[in-house]
């Protein structure tokens, strides 16, 4: 080699020193001072997250709808998050607490879970929360509403547990709005509640029994049925013989397809009111029963008002599934997760190599702090029981079962909402 | 110009000790070659096996917990079904308890297995099962809670002081009470099947055709003219507690439904957990002696790619020993001895600069000036030798003539005396060895002292010419003429008595007498003739012929005289001539 080429390599070696010597000082490593702990996601990993919905059974329809809310909130994201990919871990719970709980159990054996999206049914959000809390995992739903899972009367429902929250409202005030209705417009003083045992059912029936006794009204007959029952036959006769003039029956199908069609060939019932909640404000209840729903009435939750927002979110829908979506609660799973994924970039530290670094305390308070959030189902602002959907409920009746969901959303009867 | 670095080059310019030194180089990289091979197929092996075992182990304790838990759910269903035969207190003691120690190994086997699965003699697909171990040891732990919650569901649904026993209790009870109201008493009994009926079927309505029952009895009871109304107070109270146990029952078996559900969810959870864990440690296991033989035959390629490279850097080797050391001097022998042998063109081929390559510089080197040399030292050689031959003929040529000068009388070109002393020696040895005869003739030219003193001393010698030539010329071929001394000559007759000499002697004498002498004019000469004795000497034989020659000088000269074998002086032929 000439004597130049060696003067070139040693001032190339120089340089090199000179610039190794003069590197911007690597940042310290994360180190964790979260209470409950950090999930640390390498630069090649995905963000994973766990999904628990229903998915079998007679309200597979709504999990699905609540997983395609996700689905599509990720879309708008590019399925990307924090520069991660996603990776979903979905489990279905059929609707059934035990469901709930090993599907989070399914969901925890993995460290490596961000969070959980879920669920469904109240009944199995409320053992899921429990085993997702236990485990340190913030969950969000866009669908559960049982009043039990957050708040009571202003104060923490017997299910609580800390970092569940949802974006569907809490269904305190549907068992009042029924309660009001019945008791105010329809003059109703004896009525009796069926539920199916679980909590959601239950917390309705208990807060129409409580707002309905509240306003003056009797709640001559509480029963409860079960989720495989088919025969309504006694239940009924308990109907008849507490001579109540209306009946709240907030059941799913089809133990509320049983109730109405049995209700109907009862004689003795004929001029008994019949009123359910938002569980069969379904085209698929209302094309199974037909007539026999005509004149019933539903206490759901007050749609969310038009807006070019929740409109596009349709659209999505309907391009990207080819139906439109059942229920409104497509909406708000589309916010929850999108309350989710803005909690997950606010916490999450990231690394120069892309790795994560997700405190799951810091995580939670985020979820709780959220506030003023201009979702596509409203302005959202979660409380410290993790509501943070501001109540609303209207009273529909079914006058025409050929216009379906669409006919009875638009012939409602009666609004209350507690905050207004 | 830019001097190229071919590999050739830079090859040639290296050293001996280079050259052997990155052939052996090469030959321990290869050594090294073959033990990283082997080194690597020995860590694959172990780590083989390492997971062989693991993979085992994992499989025994995945087959220890399924075992475990089968047990498990064995005495579940047997306390199920058998407490209401054997009682609470003994179902407890037999299914109960040895669940819950069952339940326990599970969970420590599934800890165990967890705390393996995070090992590091585990592959990859078995560490990502980690999650699952810590879904069966949740499902496993969940499993013993609901198992606890679902027997004190069970104890107090039908346990001795349980619902059940409550209720039929209850029924006791509402029996005697309306004893007194057949109406109340059947529907009591009727209740009491609908009761007994929904615990057959855990079917809800039946429980709700109970409370509605109790509704209708209510009514009964408050109708009922029979019953007093402490009887009526007590039935109503009997009902309400009957109804509050029938709703009692129901949240029990949902409960118990819930709980039963939760253990066929967790069944369904764990059991393709432990199923897919076997299969794959088994899988593990096959990976693992596949990649044991993979590594046997990778070593075995291995062996042999690295024997035959080894044996392609040993003729590598050979070859650098051979073109770098050995065929160098191979070629110097093979020059030396052909220079040893004469070929003075012999060289060795040039080439590189090692050692043997100088070594072969400087033979050629020394090879030309040994040429050089040698050419030289012929070409003196040769021209000395053509002098030196020169100088031999000429000597020899002079020699000759010396001889011919020693042995030639000068003035008259006879033999000498000392050529005659020699033939007259040898003639008498050969006469004494072979007794032959032999003779010899003295002459003496008569008053030469004259010729001399009046013709002078040229003319004396002209005449001594002359009388030498007439010698010369008669004499037979065998014999020889010489100069004796002054003016006597001698003749050796080899072969021939005294006789025969005598006669040669005569026709000399005449011969010379009758010659004429220049410048003299004629002459005369005195022979005497004496033959060889037995015991003759040269000395003797001559003295005789001398004294013969006197007798003639005696007798007047120009006569022969003969001196016999005797020794007595003979007249031969008793001339005598003047």
């Amino acid at each position: 080699m000439k004597k130049g080429g060696y003067l070139l390599l040693i001032a190339g070696a120089l340089t090199l020193a000179a610039a190794w010597l003069a590197r911007e000082p690597a940042p310290p490593p994360f180190t964790c001072t979260d209470a409950i702990g950090c999930l640390d996601i390498g630069p090649g990993e995905p963000v994973k997250l766990g999904v628990i919905e229903s998915l079998t059974g007679e309200v597979a329809t709504l999990g699905q709808e609540q997983v395609r809310g996700l689905k599509l909130a990720l879309a708008r994201r590019g399925d990307k998050l924090l520069g991660h990919s996603v990776a979903l871990q979905i489990e279905d719970t059929g609707c059934t607490p035990e469901g709930g709980a090993n599907a989070a159990m399914r969901i925890t054996a993995d460290p490596k879970v961000a969070a959980i999206f879920g669920t469904t049914c109240s009944c199995d959000a409320a053992t899921a929360a429990q085993v997702a809390s236990q485990a340190g995992l913030s969950m969000i739903s866009g669908n559960n509403s049982a009043p039990y899972l957050t708040a009571l009367c202003g104060q923490k429902a017997p299910c609580w547990q800390n970092g569940y929250l949802r974006t569907a409202p809490n269904e305190e005030a549907s068992g009042p709005t029924a309660a009001r209705f019945a008791y105010e417009k329809l003059g109703v003083r004896l009525a009796a509640t069926i539920n199916d045992g679980d909590i959601y059912t239950k917390g309705l029936t208990d807060g129409f029994q409580t707002e309905f006794e509240r306003q003056g009204g009797k709640v001559v007959l509480s029963a409860t049925v079960d989720k495989i029952d088919s025969d309504m036959g006694p239940v009924l006769a308990a109907v008849k013989n507490s001579k109540a003039g209306l009946v709240f029956f907030p059941l799913f199908q089809p133990e509320g397809n049983y109730l109405l069609l049995t209700a109907r060939k009862t004689p003795d019932l004929r001029n008994v009111i019949l009123m359910s909640d938002g569980a069969l404000i379904d085209d698929t209840f209302i094309a199974a029963v037909g007539q026999a729903a005509v004149g019933m009435y539903f206490v759901g939750p007050t749609p969310p008002p038009d807006s070019p927002a929740a409109t596009k979110l349709t659209g999505e829908y309907l391009a990207r599934y080819r139906e439109n979506p059942p229920t409104i609660y497509h909406l708000s799973a589309f916010d929850a997760a999108e309350i989710l994924f803005d909690a997950l970039e606010k916490t999450a530290v990231k690394d120069p190599d892309g790795s994560l670094h997700l405190p799951r305390q810091a995580l939670r308070a985020a979820l709780y702090a959220t506030a003023g959030y201009e979702g596509v189902s409203g302005r959202l602002t979660c409380d410290r029981f993790g509501d943070c959907a501001r109540p609303s409920f209207d009273v529909l009746r079914l006058d025409d079962p050929a216009m379906g969901v669409t006919g009875l959303k638009a012939n409602a009867v009666f609004t209350y909402a507690p905050d207004k | 110009m830019k001097r190229r670095h071919s590999p050739r080059r830079l090859w040639a310019q290296l050293g001996i000790t280079a050259k052997l030194g990155l052939a052996f180089a090469l030959l321990v990289a290869l050594i090294f070659i073959a033990a990283l091979v082997h080194y690597y197929t020995l860590s694959v092996v172990n780590q083989a096996q390492a997971e062989i075992l693991t993979s085992m182990e994992i499989r025994q304790r995945v087959f220890e917990m399924d075992d475990g838990l089968e047990k498990a759910r064995r005495l579940y269903h047997d306390f199920i079904f058998h407490y209401p035969e054997i009682g609470f207190d003994k179902a407890r003691e037999l299914y109960c308890q040895p669940l819950l120690a069952s339940m326990d190994m599970v969970i420590s086997q599934s800890e165990e297995l967890k705390d393996l699965l995070g090992g590091s003699n585990v592959s990859e697909a078995l560490r990502k099962c980690n999650v699952d171990v810590n879904l069966y040891l949740s499902s496993a732990k969940r499993f013993s809670g609901i198992f606890l919650e679902l027997v004190d569901l069970v104890t107090a649904l039908a346990g001795p002081t349980g619902l059940h026993a409550r209720q039929d209790a209850l029924m006791d009870a509402l029996g005697r009470a309306a004893e007194s109201s057949e109406n109340i008493d059947l529907s009591c009994r009727k209740m009491d099947l609908l009761a007994k009926e929904y615990r057959i079927t855990r079917q809800r309505p039946r429980m709700q055709s109970v409370f509605n029952t109790v509704y209708e009895l209510h009514a009964a009871v408050a109708k009922s003219a029979k019953l007093s109304p402490g009887q009526k107070a007590r039935l109503r109270d009997l009902l309400d507690q009957y109804a509050a146990v029938g709703a009692k029952i129901l949240d029990a078996d949902v409960a118990i439904r819930s709980k039963v559900n939760d253990f066929g969810l967790q069944f369904s959870t764990v059991d393709p957990i432990s199923h897919d864990l076997k299969m794959l440690a088994a899988t593990e296991v096959e990976t693992a002696r596949a990649r044991i033989d993979s590594a046997g035959r990778l070593a075995l390629r291995g062996v042999v790619a690295t024997s035959v490279f080894g044996f392609v850097c040993a003729l590598g080797i050979a070859w650098v020993v051979n073109a770098s050391v050995t065929r160098k001097i191979t070629d110097m022998t093979r020059a030396a001895w052909e220079l040893r042998t004469g070929n003075l063109d012999a060289r060795v081929k040039t080439g590189g600069s090692d050692e043997l390559a100088i070594l072969a510089e400087s033979f050629n080197a020394m090879a030309e000036r040994l040429k050089d040399l040698v050419e030289n030292l012929e070409g003196n050689v040769r021209q000395r030798t053509l002098e030196l031959a020169a100088k031999n003929k000429e000597l020899d040529g002079k020699n000759q003539a010396l001889e011919i000068l020693s042995m030639t009388d000068r003035l008259t070109g006879i033999s000498n005396r000392r050529k005659i002393e020699q033939a007259l020696q040898a003639e008498l040895l050969r006469a004494k060895r072979y007794h032959t005869p032999y003779s010899v003739i003295l002459i003496d030219v008569d008053m030469f002292k004259r010729v001399n003193d009046d013709f002078g001393h040229p003319a004396g010698d002209a005449v001594l010419v002359r009388f030498a030539g007439i010698l010369t010329a008669l004499i037979r071929e065998t014999d020889m003429a010489g100069r004796w001394g002054g003016e006597e000559f001698i003749i050796v007759c080899p072969e021939s008595d005294l006789a025969v000499a005598a006669a040669l002697a005569e026709r000399l004498r005449g011969e010379i007498a009758d010659s004429d002498f220049p410048p003299t004019g004629s002459l005369t000469a005195s022979f005497g003739v004496a033959a060889y004795r037995q015991g003759d000497e040269v000395h003797s034989l001559i003295h005789r012929a001398d004294k013969a020659l006197y007798k003639a000088k005696k007798a007047g000269r120009n006569t022969v005289e003969t001196q016999g074998e005797t020794g007595e002086t003979q007249g031969e032929t008793g001339l005598s001539h003047t």
